[in-house]
């Protein structure tokens, strides 16, 4: 008797949840992909995006946090997806126009994507502690010529954006300084500022509060923005005075290929109203990101100058590939 | 006064009607994710991270909060009654809180983990009211080598945990290094030891080892063994109660284990974990028998879940007051900040008064509400001993699988799970134990790192250790510690001896 | 051998063999300077103590004598199935059926287990599975095989 009770309540259970699994599954829901783990600025971006192509279109969207092996899992996934418009994945950088240059990848990052649209920069600032005794990022090329190696710069990891645009301050201005990694950006800002490194190369978003609280000074960034802290605080390329250094951190949507043209115009139109928005510049503001809007040529242009620019970088810094 | 008017204004935030309850929502749901193996406070707050939009952000950060340090007193729960950590930071609470159980003291065992939960975590708090800009600086000054230095000393002191000879421990913190060195070196970018498979250059998951080898490696030695059941413990409110002896043995290490734990938890990147493996290395180091160790000495769950506790709280110092959050959790955490537009950093403080001083009070009521929340729920826990084994081992297995997979939403990491757990069930099997594995493997990348660093920065020259007060401070403690453990088995050994030959047994 | 603690001897055996593996497959990475230490550093200097550790372990034991411990393969090899069954199953089958099969295997091991209590645990522990994880947390997990 006891058995068949709970025989009965078991099965009441599943005929329930099948009930539940079939109405969620039935709806057209866009999945997009994020190749950080929940918390950053990288997946508060595609929550944006996620409840504002909910509102304003009819599908439902959900965020799948793919991190892992700085990228490539999450790039992988979507490149072997159906080809059906209805996952993509939110890129940036590494993945897609750096690690190509160091190791062989599971996806072709030129071949297996096409390009929906740009939505982002988060560029790179060169910062140092507020009592710092350099004033400007030329005081630092002084005093780099004098000391070759002497003076250190902390990254947020080896082959990072941080590291390359370290590295191509370096070259452009003919200078050594010496790369210290770090595994992201809190433990670097740690030693930043606690005078263990003089030098950090990173974002804007993190230094951002440090420069606001008189911690940390920015000397230079390696791209436009525009954050109340950070005014005045002129581009690599001005200082330097030569063109092609501005470096801007990308964000932008792809789908794998083979995505139906319609459905990616579609997507394309949705996601850049949105990027256009104003209430999206006062949240990339706190994001510490510029409001870089685009289309698909845009992001394929950016991607391909970026592509590029990482190649030139690694062989020249005589990184070696794995 | 000024503390006090500080606090006042934390008391009207806390207690605010809507935060009170996602307080308890946070407390309840944190206490329960703790209790099931594997999956941790990082992945259910990043589960509720997008649900915090729509709520306030001084609940929402209330809420996750109390996830985080509810987990803590959930995690030595399942420890003690199945030898399966809940989370990995509670893994040392099996050493002493399994065989505990066995002998028919789970109620007690209980008791006193969530009593010194409470201590721990009180005493962190009002070390975070007190000292929090303080804490904040000193940690800052903390480079590589202090950072290196403060680990040695934690490897030394610590590779005493194991239970059986000495040489095994040691054996097992060796293993734990080396898998500590599995996936993308940071110094050169180098993924070690990842055969070709993506996902390793990350690293092993810890919730992966964790659950591999203490989970895994558990419920095969005990299927068909063990029926559940077997222990007939009568749950009386009085059963449950520590004896005298029980207090007095345990609330000196509470005190001890609350301050180890404040003081690694403020440390970014040290992590909860190492503080309670360092509690119960202390207490085993002072202890005037540590013979009882690993065979259900109260101090040894009491001093590391004080520890563990105290150090959820004060790792909100650096994240908080410095805006440098000290682990992925805490990160999480910082993401609910930002998801508001709210930027964390330094100013924190002094610009959103109302929320940190919210926050901090409703750590005191968040406690509060768990202790009420544990202390009758300990007779349902014990009844979990009587549900039979052939029943709870499946879903054991199922909550791992599910749980290693939340933390990376990764099917790989559960095929790890089999993989560590056939080497954690033969190393058990030989008679090597988890636990230094685990500590070896949570030290192991910090520590590489750090001395890598330091090195990379002087330039190869290692007298910094020394020049550096902090980090000579923790090497001379270190120093100290190793002659006093050669000295006492070397006094040991002569006494056995001198036993020996007067004719009598040795001393057990 | 026999008489020997071959349980220790074996311990031994196994972490000369893992400290012989690591210190010899990290030769591929660059050991560095102290100034600059390269990724293949920390794991050879590992390895060899671990070789050092397992032959400490390992060699007094010839002189001792003990028991073979205990292997108990087929639980082991069970508990084993079960999970990689769940972890291969998980994203093509969903939650449920991932669940109800693995935990199928799993309670094999159980010998005190009829099919038919097998049956009722699997669909009690799958139901189970279901209200907490997606249900209570949210989980983004596959309930269903897709096209469901």
């Amino acid at each position: 008797m006891l058995r068949k009770i709970i025989c009965g309540i078991a099965m009441a259970g599943v005929s329930g949840i099948a009930l539940v699994g079939a109405t969620a599954a039935s709806a057209d829901t866009l999945r997009i992909v994020v190749p950080f783990s929940p918390g950053g600025a990288q997946d508060t971006l595609a929550r944006w995006y996620a409840q504002h192509l909910e509102e304003r279109t009819d599908m439902s969207v959900v965020v799948d946090n793919r991190p892992g092996a700085g990228g490539s899992l999450a790039a992988d996934e979507v490149a072997q997806a159906d080809p059906d418009g209805w996952t993509i994945l939110q890129a940036s950088g590494g993945a897609i126009t750096i690690a190509p240059h160091l190791r062989e990848l599971p996806y072709d990052p030129q071949n297996d994507f096409v390009q929906i649209a740009m939505i982002a920069d988060t560029p790179m600032t060169l910062a140092v502690r507020a009592d710092s005794p350099f004033e400007t990022l030329d005081d630092v090329i002084e005093a780099a010529r004098e000391q070759p190696g002497e003076y250190a710069f902390a990254s947020t990891g080896h082959t990072s954006v941080s590291h390359l645009t370290g590295t191509l301050l370096a070259e452009a201005a003919d200078i050594e300084l010496l790369h210290v990694p770090y595994q992201g950006a809190a433990p670097g800002l740690s030693d930043l500022l606690g005078g263990i490194v003089p030098l950090m190369v990173t974002s804007a978003a993190s230094i951002d509060p440090m420069v606001a609280a008189g911690e940390a000074r920015v000397l230079a960034v390696f791209s436009p923005i525009e954050l109340p802290n950070l005014e005045g605080v002129p581009t690599v390329e001005e200082v330097l005075g030569t063109d092609g250094l501005n470096s801007p951190v990308w964000t932008g949507y792809l789908a794998p290929a083979g995505t139906p043209q319609e459905r990616i115009d579609e997507l394309s139109a949705a996601i850049q109203e949105i990027c256009e928005l104003p209430e999206t510049r006062d949240r990339y503001m706190s994001l510490g990101a510029a409001q870089t809007c685009g289309d698909a040529a845009a992001l394929a242009e950016t991607m391909a100058v970026d592509f590029e620019r990482w190649g030139e970088i690694i062989q020249a810094a005589g990184i070696e590939p794995e | 006064m000024d503390l006090f008017s500080n606090l006042m204004l934390g008391v009207d935030t806390a207690l605010d009607p809507t935060t009170l309850l996602y307080c308890l929502i946070g407390v309840t749901l944190g206490t329960l994710i703790g209790v099931l193996p594997g999956i941790g406070a990082l992945a259910t707050i990043s589960l509720l991270l997008p649900i915090t939009y729509h709520i306030a952000p001084a609940p929402a950060l209330v809420m996750l909060a109390g996830v985080w340090y509810g987990a803590q007193y959930g995690g030595s729960i399942a420890s003690i009654l199945l030898n399966l950590p809940g989370t990995p930071s509670s893994a040392v609470v099996c050493l002493d809180g399994y065989p505990m159980t066995k002998q028919g003291r789970a109620g007690v065992a209980l008791f006193v983990t969530t009593i010194a939960s409470f201590v721990g975590s009180m005493i962190g708090i009002f070390i975070l009211v007190m000292f929090t800009p303080a804490i904040a600086a000193l940690a800052l000054r903390f480079g590589p080598a202090e950072y290196f230095a403060i680990m040695l000393l934690g490897l030394v002191a610590a590779s005493t945990v194991a239970a059986g000879p000495p040489v095994k421990g040691l054996a097992m913190v060796v293993l734990g290094l080396l898998l500590g060195t599995v996936g993308t070196d940071v110094g050169s970018g180098v993924a070690r030891f990842h055969f070709g498979f993506p996902q390793l250059r990350d690293g092993i998951t810890l919730v992966a080892l964790a659950m591999g080898l203490f989970g895994i490696a558990e419920v095969v030695g005990s299927v068909n063994r063990k029926l559940g059941a077997e222990v007939r413990e009568r749950i009386t409110f009085r059963s449950m109660l520590p004896t005298r002896t029980d207090v007095r043995q345990s609330s000196m290490p509470m005190l001890r284990g609350s301050a180890v734990g404040s003081f690694i938890g403020a440390l970014p990147g040290a992590g909860v974990a190492i503080s309670a493996f360092m509690a119960y290395a202390v207490e085993k180091r002072i202890a005037r028998d540590p013979s009882r160790f690993g065979k259900g000495a109260i101090e040894g769950i009491t001093g590391p879940e004080a520890a563990n506790n105290a150090a959820a709280q004060t790792a909100f110092v650096p994240t908080l007051a410095l805006g440098i959050p000290g682990s992925a959790t805490m990160g999480l955490m910082l993401g609910a900040l930002i998801i508001h537009g709210i930027q964390p950093g330094p100013l924190f403080i002094s610009n959103q008064p109302e929320l940190f001083w919210g926050l901090v009070v409703s750590f005191g009521v968040g406690n509060i509400l768990l202790v009420i929340l544990n202390l009758p729920l300990i007779g349902m826990w014990v009844a979990l001993l009587r549900v039979p084994y052939k029943l709870l081992y499946p879903a054991i297995i199922i909550f791992i699988c599910i749980g290693v997979y939340s933390v990376r939403n990764n099917v790989f990491d559960i095929q790890l799970v089999a993989v560590i757990g056939i080497l954690g069930y033969i190393l058990v099997t030989f008679g090597f134990s988890a636990a230094p594995l685990l500590l070896g493997f949570v030290l192991g990348p910090l520590m590489e790192e750090t001395l890598r660093r330091t090195l990379l920065l002087s330039r190869g020259d290692p007298t910094v250790f020394i020049e550096r007060p902090i980090s000579a401070g923790f090497l001379a403690v270190t120093a100290a510690l190793l002659i006093w453990s050669a000295y006492s088995s070397y006094r040991m050994q002569r006494r056995e001896k001198l036993a020996r030959e007067s004719g009598l047994k040795a001393p057990e | 051998m026999k008489g020997k603690d071959i349980g220790d001897i074996l311990g031994g055996a196994l972490l000369i063999a893992i400290g012989l593996f690591a210190a010899i497959y990290a030769q591929r990475y660059n050991f560095g300077t102290a100034a600059q230490m390269g990724p293949g550093f920390f794991p050879v200097v590992l390895g060899v103590i671990l070789i050092g550790l397992g032959v400490v372990i390992a060699v007094p034991a010839f002189a001792r004598i003990g028991e073979m411990p205990e292997f108990r393969w087929q639980p082991l090899g069970l508990v084993m199935a079960a999970i990689i069954l769940f972890s291969v199953t998980l994203r093509p089958l969903g939650l449920i059926l991932a669940t109800m099969a693995s935990v199928f295997v799993a309670a094999s091991a159980d010998r005190n287990f009829t099919w038919f209590g097998r049956a009722v645990t699997s669909v009690g522990i799958a139901v189970l599975v279901f209200l907490i994880f997606r249900l209570g947390l949210g989980m983004n997990l596959p309930v269903w095989p897709r096209g469901f």
